[in-house]
């Protein structure tokens, strides 16, 4: 393979990895610091890609991206922070069924929500940045190196709010060493809001992103959720680095895979091997920690 | 007591639960005084899921047919009721829809559903309940020639996938390419039109190659809606031509991809597509020009009398252009009135003898025939460039577009019959193995 | 983690709500059987459109009644959280519509082989899915969903790919609706009787064990990996069977049946219907027909909402579902007529200590006997050593204990005695050294297996199984500890029944029998903690800390007993205690430790005059030599 096919088909495989690093960092920090599977997190995913594009739809495609992004992942983030107060506040501390049963609940009621009032139908929305490169003799989608840029500054973003801030300190107390931080004073309660709301903000993050790509619908969150799941269990739940990690493997998996005649069958599968072995062998993931 | 009284009210509410599993069955709509009754032609649909965007034309078409059928008395004295439900492209909800209708509502008939592995599980229900079956959407040729699908009351109205591949495989070799590259989703269809198209191309373009591995022809389906890997691929192999079969959402997700990595990429990579109405409203002015398509029945191309005012009908009453799905669901309707009018009665057998063999009128503009043997109609085929309308509709149409003749198009009968008698198959048992190009027949011709 | 005792303890069956489940369980198979014929006259009278369709929605109900019942086999009786269980359904519903298809094989034949094949695929997917626990188990049951999933629909040649199979006709013989409706409803009641007697047995007594506490039921001698695979296994063979009947209701087998969101339906029909009784997911199956037929042609968008509101409800609000609609009624009831606590409300009065019966329990037939050789060397620890990291938390212990002996280790905290006991039960592995017990090596070997060597242990934590009665609790011990848990039929609840009473009446618990044990006060607990670590204990009791939370007059009479026991029961004992008069009232050699080594050993006398020990615990425990009972 020449370098310019090799390049256009990593860059390809980032591109896809940089929006499923946002939507699993955000489940995955939910687990590690409230340790509750979030079935609900391809909801908001959705929720939000789809006033994304009505807003920026409304707006006109040019200056309707940043409102329709505001927008959208306030939306996400509100929702989100109903849930936690009215029901999750309800099931911390219980077994993990509980929690898997009370969210994917929330999530029918989401989905069926969302089609009563947006709709089953497809939306588009034109792309905020469009315009395309020419690198060594193949094209690439100026607006996929933005999605790039913009999954790497928010996993800086990330990496900074965990370990130069205090709400930072506590979260990673709260994944590590959840009693410690019941003695410390500090107002758990609030925390556990918060960090969900940030969970959900990222899902939402990763719907508006998407959402310029793709014809969005009320079932996009299906098929994100799960491979969202795969990559957090095998980068580590709860950890950021593990995210990224494990969404840029299946991302360039995926875009290698699929083109490769002997691993085009199985290249989707391929990541639930990883996710099996990964349980089997170090079943907190790449980068996580064993459950205290 | 407590034992006994609580029993009681257990009783009670399991009453209940039965009342409401048995509430909601059928429609006994009195209807206007002129009517006998009511009779429901039932349609399990795509509203939700991939191929919602067709779903949706089809049953606002079957009501506005329904409507103008009791405009005219009904059918047999009886007014007719669209019983629709949604079935979210799934093949398991299309079979419980099915079962729900022909068994709970005693539908007459039933029109087909969007996806060719939704009609292949369907249309043994309809067969062992005897209810007419016409399939206006899903396409494969398996489904009539198949061994174990064949259903005397299965009828196509729509181009059937051997008829599209060829209609594809003449239009390729047009554009003179010797590059070519294919993306077809990997089911039933895909593979059975795609077969078709190969096996075309094969005889008119011998010069002409396939640049993919068959391996990686077939994308999964439902499919990842990111594109990025067939699209870099397509880039890595700079073909002259790329031929595909991939439609509603993943054709709009894939144009959408590939016009964001370069405006200019059908310029670079012509395409020759399956299109519908569907997908050029959708995109609107998005929708790239130069593409070859190929239609099964886009009213721009066939306009007639009958077409043009069902096409203003249409628009009047949804504000938006009738699908091809919406003229060829419309049309099945008008067929099944005509043969059950003819017939004097819904009984399945006579119905069905009034409907093979007999000619009826289209909004494509023509009369087809539904032939003996596989109950296909020879419809035809529209073929043409996407050019701008000129403002005329929000979408482009086509440009020199030919209407193929439904039989120049149709199988050959002697394939037809060699498939039916297991002659072709590579897997006995099996649909998904079955090849016309494995036929004797085909062979020798 | 948290016991989830809380969130469960609202549907915790007492006798009355018993009874009336049972009636209703009855009227729920009655109704049942009764359906084609009621339906044939419903429509005859005119009142419902279709009997037929009645018939085959009850044929549907069955099936996933077979199919919900079976998962809670894993998750209600075991505790087990599985994702994989649809991908088992799948291989069912796969294997006939193959074997039908491809090989002209009768429909019945494949009946027979389909579930044979789940079983193979669920144990072997099982095995690899028990390398985990908890959350990380469920997680690999997706992750081997997935695969499986992946594995139909892109096996083109064998599964026909996304199109699955089509074309399925049911044989000839169950073309008449009432007749396809009872063979159905034959084959599912079959299974079901047969699943019940297995949850009755001691198999599922080994199973609910398992599911409330994993580390007792390990230290009472039952290999919980395996019970896990067993029951895995289990239920993904009806599993497979619920899906080989599938295709007499629907001609075709698609792919996603085997997706992982597949699993929703049966753990909500469970939840609906109720996962703490056996026949609550059957009854919440036909609810769950019944709501989807009727609600979803019409109102789907809403359906959704709906369900997710039911589910949201039951998980929050009624978590027993419907089977505990008796508990709940008869709990309004109460809360409307009025009146005191019962009995099973309240927190029992922690008496049972002080009504030990010292001469019963000596001379209670469920404490086993066994013939020993005074002063033989029972249990021996060489250069024994665990690290945790940087931290040496036992350091090169030697040490000897002999038949008969009443071995007390004490010493600071921190000093490593708890470790040592794990070291010595299984519950830790050894960095270094060995342990002899019997002569037998056995370091590192699991809990289970020490148990059944004959060592048997009391708990610092009370370690009881919190919603399994108090006799339950000893029973099931005894079980598993004699090894009769691996009996799939019979009676769990029977067998060694009066040996249990008799050893419970003795050490006080005789009123709390019935009681769950989680509702007895912590005293109470400790006594079953005593009780079962006495039936357990064949060759040696080990006792970590007995006497923690007692007050004098239990701890003294806690220890008469035990010293009574080992004395005419020949047992050999080995206690940890900070309770100075525990440890000189009762032990004949004591080890001091110390930061994880042994400090110094001898008689009570001698340590207790030890300057280098009293330097040790100076400031921290008072060596009031008035406290010291007569040995």
């Amino acid at each position: 393979m020449d370098p310019g096919k090799f390049l256009l088909f990593a860059t390809g495989g980032l591109a896809d990895a940089a929006y499923l690093f946002i939507v699993a960092a955000g489940l995955s920090l939910v687990f590690g610091a409230l340790r509750v599977i979030n079935m609900a997190h391809g909801s908001l995913y959705m929720v939000a890609a789809l006033v994304s594009v009505i807003v920026a739809n409304q707006l006109g495609a040019s200056i309707g991206f940043l409102p329709a992004l505001l927008a959208a992942v306030l939306v996400a983030a509100s929702i989100g922070a109903v849930i936690e107060v009215t029901v999750l506040k309800r099931v911390y501390g219980h077994e993990h069924l509980v929690q898997l049963l009370a969210t994917y609940a929330i999530a029918l009621i989401i989905g069926g929500a969302a089609r009563l009032i947006f709709g089953p139908n497809y939306r588009t929305t034109a792309a905020p940045v469009q315009g395309s490169l020419s690198i060594l003799g193949y094209s690439y989608s100026l607006y996929a190196f933005v999605t790039i840029v913009a999954a790497i500054l928010i996993g800086a973003a990330m990496y900074g709010l965990l370990f130069r801030t205090r709400l930072g300190r506590n979260i990673r107390a709260a994944v590590s060493d959840p009693e410690l931080l019941n003695a410390s004073g500090v107002n758990v309660t609030l925390l556990y809001t918060t960090v969900f709301v940030i969970g959900a903000g990222l899902a939402g993050l990763g719907g508006v992103i998407v959402a310029p790509s793709q014809a969005v619908d009320p079932t996009i969150g299906d098929s994100v959720l799960v491979l969202a799941f795969a990559i957090s269990v095998i980068g580590g739940l709860g950890s950021i680095i593990g995210s990224a990690v494990g969404a840029l493997m299946v991302g360039e998996v995926i875009s290698f895979g699929l083109i490769n005649p002997t691993t085009n069958s199985f290249a989707l599968a391929f990541v639930f091997i990883v996710m099996t072995v990964v349980l089997t062998v170090r079943p907190w993931g790449l980068f996580g920690r064993p459950e205290a | 007591m407590s034992g006994i009284g609580t029993s009681l009210r257990w009783a009670a509410a399991c009453g209940t639960a039965v009342l409401l599993l048995v509430a909601c069955g059928g429609s006994s709509n009195p209807g206007g005084t002129t009517f006998k009754g009511t009779k429901n032609i039932g349609l399990s649909i795509a509203l939700t899921g991939q191929s919602a965007l067709y779903g949706h034309a089809i049953s606002q078409s079957m009501k506005l047919a329904a409507d103008d059928i009791n405009a005219s008395g009904g059918i047999n004295g009886y007014k007719i009721n669209a019983d629709i439900l949604d079935d979210g492209t799934q093949v398991a909800n299309a079979v419980n829809n099915y079962k729900s209708l022909i068994l709970q509502d005693n539908v007459v008939a039933m029109l087909g559903t969007v996806t060719s592995a939704q009609c292949q599980a369907a249309s043994p229900i309809a067969k062992q309940n005897k209810v007419i079956m016409i399939a206006a959407t899903c396409n494969s040729y398996q489904l009539t020639t198949e061994p174990d699908l064949i259903n005397p009351y299965y009828i196509s109205v729509v181009p059937n996938t051997f008829m599209e591949g060829t209609a594809a495989g003449q239009l390729a070799a047009k554009t003179g390419a010797k590059k070519i590259f294919i993306v077809s989703p990997k089911y039933l269809f895909g593979i059975s039109e795609t077969n078709a198209f190969v096996a075309e191309l094969k005889k008119v373009a011998p010069s002409a190659n396939i640049i993919n591995d068959p391996k990686t022809w077939y994308v999964p389906f439902p499919t990842n809606p990111r594109w990025d890997s067939t699209i870099n691929a397509i880039q890595a192999a700079k073909p002259d031509l790329v031929y595909s079969n991939i439609f509603a959402a993943d054709e709009i997700n894939f144009i959408t991809q590939a016009l964001q990595v370069d405006p200019n990429f059908f310029q670079k990579y012509p395409m020759t597509t399956l299109a519908s109405v569907d997908e050029l409203q959708s995109l609107g002015s998005k929708y790239p020009l130069g593409m070859h398509l190929y239609q099964r029945a886009p009213f721009f191309a066939l306009g007639n009398p009958s077409m043009n005012a069902f096409v203003t009908r249409y628009h009047n009453r949804y504000s938006e252009y009738p699908s091809d799905w919406a003229v060829m669901d419309y049309d099945a309707m008008m067929l099944y009135a005509k043969a059950a009018s003819a017939a004097g009665t819904f009984d399945a057998d006579k119905v069905r003898a009034q409907i093979v063999g007999h000619s009826f009128d289209s909004l494509r503009g023509y009369k087809f025939t539904i032939r003996a043997g596989d109950q296909q109609a020879n419809v035809g085929e529209t073929v043409g460039d996407t050019v701008d309308s000129g403002g005329k509709y929000p979408f482009p149409i086509l440009g020199n577009s030919t209407n193929l003749q439904g039989d120049d198009l149709l199988m050959p009968a002697a394939i037809m019959q060699q498939l039916q008698a297991g002659q072709c198959e590579k897997t006995p048992g099996s649909a998904n193995t079955t090849d016309f190009s494995l036929c004797p027949a085909w062979k020798n011709s | 983690m948290k016991q989830a005792g809380a969130w469960w303890s609202s549907w915790l069956p007492s006798r009355r709500p018993d009874r009336v489940r049972w009636a209703l369980a009855i009227v729920l198979l009655l109704a049942a059987a009764l359906l084609p014929p009621a339906s044939l006259y419903l429509e005859s009278q005119g009142l419902i459109e279709s009997a037929r369709f009645e018939i085959v929605l009850g044929v549907t109900a069955l099936i996933l009644a077979l199919w919900a019942v079976s998962y809670n086999l894993m998750l209600g009786y075991a505790g087990m959280v599985s994702f994989a269980h649809a991908a088992y359904y799948g291989v069912g519903a796969y294997t006939v519509a193959i074997l039908l298809q491809r090989y002209q094989i009768s429909y019945f034949a494949a009946l027979a082989l389909a579930p044979v094949v789940a079983a193979v695929v669920g144990i072997v997917t099982g095995f690899v899915a028990l390398r985990a626990v908890r959350l990380y188990f469920s997680l690999l049951t997706l992750a081997i969903s997935q695969l499986l999933y992946s594995l139909a629909e892109g096996w083109y040649g064998v599964t026909g790919g996304d199109n699955g199979i089509n074309g399925i006709t049911a044989p000839d013989q169950l073309t008449d609706y009432p007749t396809l409706y009872y063979f159905v409803a034959a084959v599912v009641g079959l299974s079901l009787l047969v699943m019940f007697v297995l949850t009755r047995s001691p198999f599922g007594a080994a199973l609910k064990a398992v599911r409330e506490n994993r580390e007792r039921a390990r230290s009472v001698g039952i290999n919980v990996k395996a019970y896990e695979l067993a029951v895995y296994t289990i239920a993904a063979l009806f599993a497979g069977l619920a899906g080989a009947l599938f295709p007499l209701v629907q001609p075709s087998v698609v792919p996603s049946m085997l997706f992982w969101t597949e699993n929703a339906t049966p753990v909500v029909v469970a939840l609906l219907g109720g996962i703490g009784s056996f026949l609550g997911p059957a009854l919440g199956a036909f609810v769950y027909t019944g709501l989807d037929n009727s609600l979803s042609r019409d109102f789907p968008y809403q359906l959704d909402v709906l369900l997710g509101a039911i589910v949201l409800g039951v998980v929050l609000l009624v978590p027993g579902g419907f089977a505990s609609a008796p508990d709940l009624i008869a709990q309004l009831r109460r809360r409307i007529v009025g009146g005191e606590a019962t009995p099973v409300e309240a927190e029992t009065r922690g008496e049972a200590i002080r009504m030990i019966d010292v001469t019963r329990a000596v001379e209670a037939h469920a404490i086993p006997t066994e013939h020993i050789e005074r002063g033989r060397v029972l249990l021996k620890l060489e250069g024994l050593s665990r690290s945790f990291g940087g931290l040496r938390a036992v350091e090169s212990v030697d040490l000897e204990i002999h038949e008969g002996d009443r071995h007390a280790i004490i010493g600071p905290n921190g000093a490593g005695k708890s470790t040592l006991f794990n070291l010595i039960t299984g519950r830790m592995r050894p960095s270094a050294g060995h342990v002899w017990f019997d002569g037998r090596d056995i370091t590192g070997r699991p809990p289970h297996v020490i148990a059944k060597a004959g060592i048997g242990r009391a708990f610092q934590i009370t370690m009881i199984f919190p919603r399994l009665t108090v006799l339950q609790n000893l029973q099931y011990a005894m079980l598993a500890h004699r090894g009769r848990t691996v009996q799939p039929w019979g009676l769990a609840d029977r067998i060694y029944r009066d040996e249990a009473t008799e050893l419970l009446d003795a050490v006080g618990l005789g009123p709390y029998a019935e009681t769950p044990a989680g509702q007895l006060s912590h005293g109470d607990q400790r006594a079953i903690e005593l009780a079962i670590s006495l039936a357990l204990g064949s060759r040696m009791i080990l006792l970590d800390e007995p006497t923690a939370g007692m007050s004098a007059f239990e701890t003294r009479k806690a220890m008469e007993l035990v010293r009574r026991i080992a004395t005419e029961r020949n047992l050999t004992l080995l206690f940890c205690e900070h309770d100075m008069s525990v440890v000189f009232g009762t032990a004949r050699t004591v080890t001091v430790m110390y930061q994880g080594r042994v400090l110094t050993q001898g008689t009570p006398e001698q340590i207790r005059s030890d300057p280098e020990v009293q330097a040790v615990y100076l400031g921290e425990l008072d060596l009031d030599e008035q406290q010291a009972a007569p040995a």
